[in-house]
């Protein structure tokens, strides 16, 4: 009752604000940027495997799409799982786990999916990868308070993605 | 003289956070007796106006470090003691925003 007051005459007046400042920039996080790496590593798995059932199997043409659909796949397995431990270690903290006690599990996961997500072409692995970041994202917005909705991605591979629901 | 201060940000988390507000005093006769767990209210010249928790005083140098709970709090850590000078208000209550 006494916030509600607060909150009304703060409305009405206007306070002043003070900044309970975290490192700049502060408070930019977005999960989003680990989703889309981790659709481009799906994306680059299914690059590889069409490659595979062409007729250039080991021509020079051959060799350099499919060097460069490796090299992007673990490039962007790692940047994803460099902006999860980002967000885990820079915005998570101990209330948030305590809300959402899976979160330790789930970045575990994470990174665990990555690394297989590196090692192999594994699709199902990549699936996996794109899902347990989306199940991140999920949480990391209700941390916020922002709603989230359930989308297919706008290219391909159309998988069902997390977005926040501004 | 007292003041309604609102919070914004995260770097005083659990304990403060954004949405909150706090009644500070604004009579620098508070300001002398500034200890360790105080939260005050200062004006940095580049950050603005912050809210922080008192780490340590100094009172040879008329200094104040000053420090967040969250892990990426920008403050004295980064930006060093502060001057006794730029404290504005001392929190006297801690209005919680619900939920």
């Amino acid at each position: 009752m006494l916030y509600n007051l607060v909150q009304a005459l703060d409305q009405k007046l206007g306070f002043e604000e003070a900044k309970a400042h975290c490192d700049v920039p502060c408070g930019i996080y977005d999960p989003i940027v680990a989703q889309i790496n981790a659709l481009t590593v799906v994306r680059m798995m299914d690059l590889m495997a069409a490659l595979e059932e062409g007729a250039e199997v080991g021509k020079k043409a051959y060799n350099n799409s499919m060097s460069r659909y490796i090299a992007v796949k673990e490039e962007h397995a790692e940047k994803a799982k460099h902006e999860i431990r980002v967000i885990y270690g820079d915005f998570i903290n101990d209330a948030h786990i305590e809300a959402h006690p899976e979160l330790p599990a789930l970045f575990h996961k994470i990174m665990k999916l990555g690394g297989k997500a590196r090692q192999t072409a594994d699709r199902e692995n990549g699936l996996a990868f794109v899902d347990a970041i989306n199940q991140f994202a999920e949480i990391f917005w209700a941390v916020k308070g922002v709603p989230t909705k359930k989308a297919k991605a706008p290219y391909a591979p159309a998988l069902e993605m997390v977005y926040p629901d501004l | 003289m007292l003041r309604i201060i609102k919070v914004t940000g995260e770097s005083l988390l659990p304990d403060y956070k954004e949405g909150d507000y706090v009644v500070v005093t604004t009579i620098p006769f508070f300001f002398d007796s500034l200890k360790q767990g105080d939260v005050i209210v200062f004006r940095h010249p580049v950050y603005g106006t912050m809210v922080k928790r008192v780490e340590q005083v100094c009172l040879e140098e008329q200094e104040i470090f000053v420090v967040g709970s969250h892990p990426q709090s920008l403050d004295s850590r980064q930006f060093g003691p502060i001057p006794k000078s730029w404290v504005t208000g001392k929190m006297l209550w801690h209005i919680v925003k619900p939920g």
